[in-house]
């Protein structure tokens, strides 16, 4: 072959040599394609797969009340796992857990068929059923102790403290609001694991926040008034046979709140089982028109603004007066002819207020209810709260500013309403109200103290004094509507208040569901505590004075004697007596720990030293007082006796070790 | 001026880019089987042990076949197509035949297995380089020159498919259609065989569900990420993971189980993961500069027996690694084909160092041909 013909074997030699470069030079190309254009979204992927991580929660914070004693707290509770990929029969360890947790038999073989290496059974069982499992000591299944929320009062402040769900998360109340504090950072632990779920290495403990950082709060409340409360509006509501109510302490000079107790309670325990309704904490969620309750404020800015003094004389009309195209009466038909700025406070008299509000203006009125803190959210520090309703004066008819002079027509809170009665207990400032005190941490350290927090000056000192006098003689005088709420050697300052309910169906104000309130405070001289009772909808005793007035008196019995000294001092929180080292710990039926899940050893068992280096798995050795025999070098890689078979008994152990390369 | 047309040295520049990869081949074989091996064996060291025993009686045949004169494969030439065809039909008798993965493809030699395709894809390139120097003068004929080498060629292929090793089937087929065209053989007798073997080759690709599947799996392996597409997405995974410099020897996570044969077909994954981009592109660049030398060494051998011979080894060696590769980049549909040098196996490590001494061989017996002039 020479000549012409060679050179066309040459030709087409160079021909095959060519095709083979491009087609390397395209495999070059793909590999950048995957490795430096693409190669980030595959190397998340891979990592993904790759690593575990494992978020470890400091046990939950603990909720005190300024007393120290304990609304919410963790205990640990044992929870049901199974790995599914030791279980050879799922249908009948189904039907064994089924027999004992009551959960539907299908649903768990239905888990268990469907995971792989980890899956719940049954979440924060009661330690009887866990002794039942561990009796019957199957294959794959396992139990681990998980911190449960426990709310040892039960339903005591239950709508204000809320409660967490399995995972230990807040989801209503304090608990929700402050989840971040209570919980702390997790402990974030990497494990490489390979594809069989194995795990690598041991953890690099990664530097998110050193341990423990959850903190505790401890509240202004005060369990020992709150069960008071509780326990009185309990009894009110059934008396009255009433839908509900709700009623708030504060400490009028602080602003904070000692009580705040609703009806229907909660129990944040069985927060499943609960109605939703009853989870809320109604005194911050839901807006009333507060009625008479109202009129304090009214006379307040009327005498700030001077445009009237207590001994100002008013006609009252005997008991029907036209504004624009309505015409107003007074409470239950009553007539009276002319009256003062004392007496119409006194009688809660629907006319006289109504022309005072004419003397003080609806732009000025408008102002002093917003300056006392109606119609914007107080900033409590609980979840949910709202604003109520202020129309802007601009919008308001003479009816409006009438009606909104007698309550009707304006919608507060009950802790607006009681923060701005504050106002005028303690001479004229509105204080922040708060129901959070400090935060601890876990040894009892204060992290921060919320201290009382001014608002604004409402009114001044001196109109505040007038104030409180008047209001004392609505409770202490005669015939005054708040009388049922006197009490023995304590001057009380208070005022009475029924609103009808706006009835939508008939597009008026209803005179059957009503909303009775008493609000007042005492001493009136030094006042220490400020009280809002407020029943929903009683069939008896429809009027303020008489169905929540007593409770009032009832409740400030009790309060004095409990406290005839000064109460705002707050003792010391109790030193924390968790053990911070008891947070997970896994129990295991079998012998054999998982190689998967929340899984720490057991104290009791033989450690897993496989992944270890030398130096650590003699330091695991060392803690558990066991002497290991080293053979090899590098990292373990088989031990004897087994990992997770009990220690008893065996007091060394032999690891192997070998270099990775 | 010739030099004498024997004596010259060996293509050293071959020799070395063939030890560099075996080495880098038995470096990545420990670290991507040490693990596997551990949990199958008990010990970490099972495949590389094989392979480096493997590597010995390559090497040596190696040697043999660089110092043996190479005009003695023309003598054995229809022996070797005989002693295939015989090779392959023991497969099929019990006993000898020995089935993995549900593909008869291996022979039972006692101490370890022997996969005759292999050894077939050299003996078809000796049988072909043999055939079509001695009919040169017919070469342009249809009869002589295409019909009855590719008939001949068929008749192992047809016993290959039987196995199943479909993969193997389709290389055979193209090696020996490419030392046609080299040859000579009527390019428009080839083109017309491609296009009549493309319908056999669908039609076998439909008939068995399997095939099928990867076809598809290669079409779109996020549809089934868990199952069929999760080796090439492993495979995509570890290229990834790898970026440009890699995470390092040994380093990889890969071979834990999540890459399905991580030290044979998809060997060059865990090279991508654990030495990057950088990596690939050495491995792809020496086979690169590999084929190059053998197509040099096939200019310059002076007989056309010699020159067919070099072509067709080249080829073979060309196509395996592109084949490989393109395959665990998803190019191509995955086959379950080695990396020729790189791949755990021993009859590939064995074969291939067999072709790389024949193309030694032949590399001595070049005429020296000063740059620019023409023979």
């Amino acid at each position: 072959m020479n000549g012409r013909p060679r050179k066309w074997f040459r030709f087409r030699i160079a021909t095959m040599l060519a095709l083979f470069l491009v087609l390397f030079c395209a495999l070059v190309f793909r590999a950048f394609h995957l490795q430096i254009m693409t190669g980030k979204t595959y190397k998340t992927l891979a990592e993904k797969q790759h690593r575990k991580t494992l978020q470890l929660y400091p046990e939950r914070g603990i909720i005190y009340d300024r007393n120290g004693e304990k609304l919410a707290a963790s205990i640990l509770a044992d929870s049901v796992f199974a790995d599914p990929s030791k279980i050879d029969n799922a249908d009948e360890a189904a039907a064994q857990l089924a027999a004992v947790t009551g959960q539907p038999r299908k649903a768990i073989a239905q888990q268990i068929s469907r995971s792989k290496n980890f899956c719940w059974v049954a979440r924060m069982i009661t330690p009887a059923q866990s002794e039942q499992i561990r009796n019957l000591k199957m294959e794959g299944i396992y139990l681990i102790q998980e911190p449960k929320r426990f709310y040892p009062n039960r339903e005591l402040a239950g709508q204000i403290i809320g409660f967490v769900g399995m995972d230990s998360n807040g989801l209503e109340g304090l608990e929700m609001r402050y989840d971040g504090y209570l919980r702390g950072e997790p402990e974030k632990i990497l494990w490489g694991r390979d594809a069989r779920g194995k795990k690598l290495y041991m953890p690099e403990r990664s530097a998110t926040g050193k341990k423990d950082e959850q903190l505790s709060l401890v509240l202004t409340l005060d369990s020992r008034i709150q069960h008071a409360v509780e326990s009185n509006l309990k009894e009110a509501v059934l008396r009255t046979r009433a839908r509900g109510g709700f009623i708030i302490v504060m400490d009028p000079r602080t602003g904070e709140i000692l009580a705040m107790a609703n009806n229907p309670v909660f129990n944040p325990n069985a927060y499943a089982s609960a109605a939703a309704d009853n989870k809320r904490n109604k005194a911050i969620t839901d807006c009333f028109d507060p009625g008479s309750t109202f009129k304090p404020f009214l006379v307040a800015a009327a005498i700030e603004e001077g445009v009237v003094k207590e001994s100002d004389r008013f006609y009252c009309e005997n008991g029907a007066y036209r504004v624009a195209n309505a015409t107003f009466h007074e409470a239950n038909r009553k007539r009276h002819g002319v009256l003062t700025v004392r007496e119409i406070l006194k009688y809660s008299s629907n006319i006289g207020s109504v022309k005072i509000s004419e003397k003080l203006g609806r732009e000025k009125f408008h102002g002093y209810i917003r300056n006392f803190g109606f119609g914007q959210k107080t900033n409590i520090e609980l979840p949910g709260e709202i604003a109520g309703l202020l129309r802007p004066w601009q919008n308001w008819t003479q009816v409006d500013t009438s009606t909104v002079a007698f309550g009707q027509g304006v919608s507060v809170t009950a802790i607006q309403l009681v923060s701005a009665l504050s106002a005028i207990a303690n001479g004229g400032l509105l204080m922040q109200p708060h129901i959070v005190k400090k935060f601890v941490d876990s040894s009892g350290e204060t992290v921060r103290e919320f201290a009382p927090t001014p608002v604004r000056r409402v009114i001044s000192a001196e109109t505040a004094r007038r104030m409180t006098a008047m209001l004392t003689n609505v409770v202490g005088e005669q015939g005054g509507t708040g009388k049922n709420a006197a009490l023995v050697n304590v001057d009380v300052a208070g005022k009475t208040g029924t609103a009808q309910k706006f009835d939508f169906a008939h597009k008026r104000f209803s005179s059957e569901r009503v909303r009775t309130s008493f609000m007042g405070f005492f001493p009136s001289e030094n006042p220490r505590f400020v009280m809002l009772v407020s029943i929903d909808e009683p069939q008896l005793h429809k009027w303020g004075g008489e169905a929540a007035a007593p409770v009032f008196r009832s409740i400030s019995q009790q309060l004095i004697r409990c406290f005839e000294h000064d109460i705002g001092e707050t003792p010391p929180v109790r030193e924390k007596e968790i053990n911070a080292g008891a947070r997970i710990q896994l129990v295991s039926t079998p012998a054999a720990i998982p190689a998967t899940g929340a899984a720490e050893e057991e104290e009791a068992a033989m450690p897993d030293f496989r992944g270890m280096t030398v130096r650590q798995a003699l330091k695991a050795a060392q803690d558990r007082g066991l002497t290991m025999n080293v053979t090899g070098s590098g990292w373990a890689v088989s031990q004897r006796p087994a990992a997770g078979s009990p220690l008893k008994g065996h007091r060394s152990c032999t690891v192997s070790f070998s270099t990775g390369d | 001026m010739q030099m004498p047309a024997r004596g010259r040295r060996p293509d050293f520049i071959l020799l070395f880019i063939v030890l560099v990869l075996i080495a880098f081949g038995t470096v990545m074989i420990y670290s991507s089987s040490y693990m596997l091996a551990l949990q199958k064996y008990n010990d970490g060291y099972f495949f590389l042990k094989k392979q480096l025993f493997f590597l010995v009686i390559g090497l040596a045949a190696m040697f043999a076949l660089m110092r043996m004169p190479y005009t003695w494969l023309r003598r054995v030439a229809y022996a070797g197509m005989a002693v295939s065809l015989v090779l392959l039909a023991a497969i099929f008798i019990p006993g000898i035949g020995v089935t993995k993965g549900g593909a008869r493809r291996w022979l039972n030699l006692g101490i370890f297995t022997f996969q005759a395709a292999e050894l077939v894809k050299v003996a078809v390139v000796v049988f072909l380089a043999h055939y079509l120097t001695r009919k040169s003068a017919h070469i342009q004929e249809f009869r002589k020159g295409f019909l009855v080498p590719l008939a001949v060629v068929m008749v192992p292929v047809a016993f290959i498919v039987k196995q199943p090793d479909f993969g193997s089937a389709v290389l055979i087929m193209a090696v020996a259609l490419s030392v046609l065209y080299i040859a000579g053989t009527r390019v428009r007798y080839l083109a017309g065989s491609v296009l009549a073997l493309v319908p056999v080759a669908v039609s076998l690709v439909m008939m068995k569900g399997y095939r099928m599947d990867r076809w598809n799996t290669f079409l779109d392996p996020w549809k089934d990420p868990q199952h069929k597409g999760f080796q090439i997405i492993q495979s995509f995974l570890s290229f990834g993971s790898g970026g440009p410099f890699g995470v390092g020897l040994g380093d990889g996570m890969q071979k834990l189980f999540y890459l399905p044969e991580p030290h044979t077909d998809f060997i060059l994954s865990i090279i991508a993961e654990e030495s990057g981009f950088i990596g690939i592109c050495a491995v792809i660049v020496l086979f690169g500069l590999l084929i190059f030398r053998g197509f040099v060494i096939a200019f310059r051998v002076q007989d056309s027996f010699g020159s067919l011979l070099a072509s067709g080894i080249t080829i073979l060696l060309a196509m395996e690694a592109f084949i490989n590769i393109a395959g665990v980049m998803g190019l191509i549909p995955t086959k379950g084909m080695a990396l020729p040098f790189l791949s755990y196996g021993g009859t590939s490590l064995i074969v291939s160092c067999m072709a790389v001494g024949i193309l030694l061989n032949l590399s001595t017996h070049q005429k020296s041909t000063p740059r620019g002039t023409v023979a």
